[in-house]
């Protein structure tokens, strides 16, 4: 995938001086998780625990933590390890059918971080883990409280 | 399906239910009132309770005096967890003082202050030191802030993704079909291998050196490379051992060069040399490549990735490349050998996860694949309870960014502490029947059994989680798939494994084994 996208630029990088500065990183700064697949808009509600509705659009292929740093959406600690899967702040609650529906169960990494989050739900699962389709369009969302309560105590 | 842990909330904690209960005795009188909001605010820091200190030393002088054996530090830890309590003050030499923190409800309280850079002290003193005399990239662990955000950002979908490190398990179940051809040819007539631990620190540097440099290094070639490898072996292991002794010294070392650090920096050459010799030949072969035009091989992905890089320089690079190079050897390879020990010790869990590992490779040549990984409960719970069994580091360090209370104690920001969570791997509280090896405590799927989560995370956890990890996980998985397939391991008689301390855990002395083949 990347590697393509680094053959193409070696011929240019041919008349560079340095050389470690052979090649340009492919810029992936719409997708903290993925590659921009399509350009479908896909509706997302993230409901704080407050419960103040936050509507908002994310493309499809994006993650539900690419579409929270997007579209700059406030949420103190959230996706602090930027979709590596090394932390589980970026937990989102979902509805039982919504749950269901989603097209990937969890793999065994995302349990583990889910073991470790706040809250935890028998609907739980990580936002960096859920990529957006259209059949997601309309998704609502629960942000756990804890998130935020435990860095601002 | 996911264990709840609803009960395990944040207030919660232990901490909490005491404070409330002073809370509750303290109505009517205004000075149990005063004596109450102290409380809130936690005990004072100079009452944590410790072994005495004495000037300058602090507590160096226990481990000196042997009163502690600093070679069996993780049950040193366990000592004081016993004799103090959740909470316990050590200071080793001067201005380093470290709060041991055993409760995991305190794990649970510093991980959740953590922003996007938490601060860490570095694993080996000694090889920060180094790397700041010689000029060198810090590489991750042993820097902070910015530096460490710069390094790591460059790196964390390349290492840390597991999508993107699977890309690499071709090479890996190569590695270790070699290792597997390397132990059927070694076996003596008991069937045991006499170099078992040195075979598979082998394998690491096989698999790794194909990840990092994109090529084997002939680590089982039996020629001039293997016998060079048995060197780099040994040096590394050096290398630890002496980090530790000066862990456990008044930190002359720092001031000016004693014999010991000389030492030290002489073996950290050799590591360095060899390491940056692979890959200066690696970014020249790349650079042939594209100067001929020729599209670059997908053998070469990590390192082409780290050139690719804008934010790293040619330092980083190397110091980056030869820690996923050599860092698996003083920690993959002894969670190896504790996994092998494990096998051949129990008989009845080693069946389960051959008859699992048989169903997802019923034909043994079959090549590993992340799909067949994601079909191995048993084989993920074996490993877990082999981190709980045989832990390979002790603790988890951090600087705290925040002023918190802790097992009821105030701890100011930028205190070090330690989370210790080993203490409770063989306790009753955390694990019933803490001495039976049962993998099946971490299965999913039967709630009673649910482990409290930060109990056992021998990786750390957050955004400073173990940078290695999803290497050093698909490199056990592997190797264990395939060993289980292809051979009955068993215990010879003789003496339990022990374990010695040398800034991480270690086996003392060579592990054993039988390995008789499995008629497929």
């Amino acid at each position: 995938m990347a590697q393509a996208a680094l053959r193409s630029v070696c011929a240019k990088a041919l008349f560079t001086s340095q050389p470690l500065r052979l090649f340009v990183v492919p810029q992936r700064c719409h997708s903290l998780t993925r590659p921009l697949l399509k350009k479908e808009e896909v509706e997302v509600t993230f409901v704080k625990a407050n419960g103040e509705a936050i509507k908002t659009k994310g493309k499809e292929g994006d993650s539900l933590l690419d579409v929270i740093v997007n579209n700059n959406i406030d949420l103190d600690g959230f996706g602090a390890c930027e979709g590596t899967l090394t932390c589980s702040t970026c937990h989102l609650i979902f509805k039982k059918a919504d749950f269901d529906a989603l097209p990937e169960k969890p793999t065994d990494e995302e349990l583990d971080m889910l073991d470790l989050a706040y809250e935890l739900t028998e609907t739980s699962r990580l936002g960096c883990q859920i990529n957006l389709t259209k059949k997601l369009n309309g998704l609502e969302v629960k942000v756990p409280s804890t998130i935020n309560d435990a860095r601002s105590s | 399906m996911l264990r709840v842990l609803q009960s395990r909330v944040f207030g919660s904690t232990k901490t909490g239910a005491r404070m409330y209960s002073n809370l509750a005795s303290a109505t009517g009188r205004i000075e149990d009132q005063a004596s109450v909001v102290q409380e809130n605010n936690g005990l004072p820091f100079e009452d944590i309770p410790g072994p005495p200190r004495v000037p300058l030393w602090g507590n160096l002088l226990q481990y000196k005096l042997r009163v502690y054996d600093w070679r069996q530090y993780h049950k040193v830890l366990c000592q004081l967890h016993t004799k103090y309590g959740p909470i316990v003050r050590e200071d080793l030499g001067p201005y380093n003082t470290v709060i041991h923190l055993f409760d995991p409800d305190d794990a649970r309280a510093v991980y959740a202050t953590e922003g996007r850079s938490p601060i860490i002290k570095p694993l080996q003193e000694t090889v920060k030191l180094y790397r700041q005399k010689k000029d060198k990239s810090p590489g991750l662990g042993n820097t902070n802030g910015e530096e460490w955000y710069r390094l790591r950002s460059a790196v964390r979908h390349l290492m840390l993704q597991p999508r993107e490190v699977s890309q690499y398990l071709p090479e890996v179940d190569d590695a270790t079909n070699q290792f597997v051809s390397r132990i059927k040819s070694s076996l003596d007539s008991h069937g045991e291998v006499a170099t078992l631990n040195e075979e598979v620190a082998k394998w690491s540097q096989e698999s790794a050196g194909r990840i990092c440099f994109g090529k084997s290094l002939g680590c089982f070639s039996r020629g001039p490379e293997e016998r060079e490898l048995d060197n780099i072996i040994h040096t590394n292991r050096e290398m630890f051992r002496l980090s530790a002794v000066l862990k456990f010294s008044l930190p002359i070392y720092k001031l000016f060069p004693t014999p010991l650090w000389q030492k030290v920096a002489k073996l950290e050459d050799i590591l360095v040399d060899y390491s940056e010799r692979h890959v200066d030949k690696t970014v020249d072969e790349i650079n042939e490549l594209i100067k001929k035009g020729e599209p670059i091989p997908d053998r070469y992905s990590f390192m082409s990735h780290l050139i690719a890089s804008k934010d790293l320089s040619r330092k980083d690079i190397t110091i980056l490349t030869l820690s996923l190079f050599l860092d698996g050897l003083s920690t993959t390879v002894p969670m190896l050998l504790f996994n092998l020990y494990n096998l051949a010790l129990h008989p009845e869990a080693q069946e389960k996860l051959f008859s699992e590992v048989r169903h997802v490779l019923p034909d043994p040549e079959t090549p590993i694949t992340s799909k067949i990984l994601g079909h191995l409960p048993y084989l993920k719970a074996f490993v877990k309870e082999s981190f709980r069994t045989l832990p390979n580091g002790t603790d988890i360090s951090r600087i705290l960014e925040k002023d918190l209370v802790l097992s009821g104690y105030k701890i100011p920001a930028g205190t070090h502490v330690n989370l210790n969570m080993l203490v409770n791997f063989k306790s009753e509280k955390y694990f019933p029947d803490p001495d039976k090896f049962l993998p099946e405590r971490w299965l999913r799927g039967d709630e009673s059994q649910s482990v409290h989560p930060f109990v056992l995370t021998p990786f750390g956890h957050g955004t400073r989680t173990c940078a290695g990890r999803r290497f050093a996980e698909q490199d056990l998985y592997v190797f264990l798939t395939r060993i289980v397939r292809t051979f009955k391991v068993s215990y010879p008689h003789g003496a339990a494994l022990d374990t010695v301390y040398d800034t991480l855990v270690f086996p003392k002395g060579p592990v054993r084994a039988r390995f008789e083949l499995r008629k497929s």
